[in-house]
């Protein structure tokens, strides 16, 4: 099969494996969805690395660049709630 | 608009939609998670490039051109190694010296010379090819434009650690991502050299003299990227087996 193919039905499968059990075990957090998403992400682009158009001159992949800014802030955001309890 | 291109603006479209209405009316946490795995999923649909080529393909086409230039080393007993020239019309030729010496005429006159199978340059014969990777290159789309050409208009002074990021990624995402000619590279600068290293060579052409005179396969494509994105040109001057890896040495520079 074609890696670009296969990369979108693992993804696709990944994230709804990952919504349905994130709601069968009560989860509420959005962020801890968007932070398995960001990893599910990740991880498959450097499995199967997939062509993707991306940003020149430094050939960013657009989308894990803002997911992983998404994570970023995500966890800023836990790091200061938790130094400033 | 291309197929893809539909499809991913009809998932990122759906996607935005039902993580905004899940999120602010339904206030819902599951269906805006299942809302934005959409739009992720559309959005990674559209940064595919548009015709996606077969690696299949591209390996076909760098094993028949090297299989017909290896022909016309073999005739005309090429023995030197190659001189990768600074793309001319989006395209980089490789100089071949035909003289029993080692001879390299002055860059300027090869660059100026009409690129002919066989020509004369400052009254030293040579062979000008036109090596796969330079359609490789332009087929992927990887390099827009030659920034050392650009660099040198603008009357900058630049070195090979000016393109270190993005040398390092052209190359790699060619030779691994594009045409899968191997499994993993590194790349690594030392003055005016290119360090490669290239683990799991899969395109194996019996070309001794073209790998001998122009570098194997993949040594080529990535001498053609460092040509087309430096302005430069490119010698590959070594390369050795270690184990599994691949070690190359480009120089670069004039």
């Amino acid at each position: 099969m074609d890696r670009h193919i296969l990369f979108i039905l693992l993804l696709s499968a990944f994230f709804l494996f990952t919504v349905a059990i994130f709601v069968g075990a009560g989860e509420k957090r959005l962020d801890v969805y968007i932070s398995v998403f960001t990893i599910e992400y990740l991880a498959l682009v450097e499995i199967l690395r997939p062509r993707r158009k991306l940003l020149t001159p430094l050939r960013l992949d657009p989308v894990g660049l803002g997911l992983f800014i998404i994570f970023c802030f995500i966890v800023t955001r836990k790091v200061v709630e938790i130094l400033m309890r | 608009m291309s197929r893809f291109a539909t499809v991913g603006v009809g998932l990122a479209g759906f996607g935005a939609i039902l993580a905004a209405f899940s999120y602010f009316v339904l206030l819902s946490v599951p269906l805006t998670a299942l809302g934005l795995a959409f739009l992720i999923l559309g959005c990674v649909v559209l940064i595919f490039p548009e015709y996606l080529v077969p690696h299949q393909v591209v390996k076909g086409m760098i094993s028949g051109s090297v299989a017909n230039i290896e022909a016309i080393l073999e005739e005309f007993a090429a023995a030197h190694k190659a001189v990768y020239l600074p793309p001319k019309d989006g395209k980089v030729y490789a100089f071949v010296p035909l003289s029993r010496n080692s001879f390299y005429p002055e860059f300027n006159r090869i660059v100026d010379a009409p690129k002919r199978i066989i020509s004369n340059v400052n009254g030293h014969p040579g062979l000008f090819i036109y090596p796969p990777g330079s359609d490789v290159v332009a087929l992927s789309g990887v390099v827009e434009e030659t920034m050392g050409e650009e660099r040198e208009k603008e009357g900058k002074e630049f070195s090979l650690e000016d393109f270190l990021p993005q040398l390092e990624n052209a190359i790699s995402y060619l030779i691994v991502d594009f045409a899968e000619l191997a499994s993993r590279v590194q790349v690594s600068f030392e003055k005016n050299k290119a360090l490669l290293r290239m683990k799991n060579i899969k395109l194996n052409v019996e070309a001794p003299r073209f790998t001998r005179v122009l570098g194997s396969p993949p040594a080529s494509l990535a001498a053609c990227v460092i040509a087309q994105i430096t302005g430069m040109p490119v010698k590959v001057v070594e390369e050795k087996g270690e184990g599994k890896w691949v070690r190359v040495v480009l120089e670069v520079g004039r």
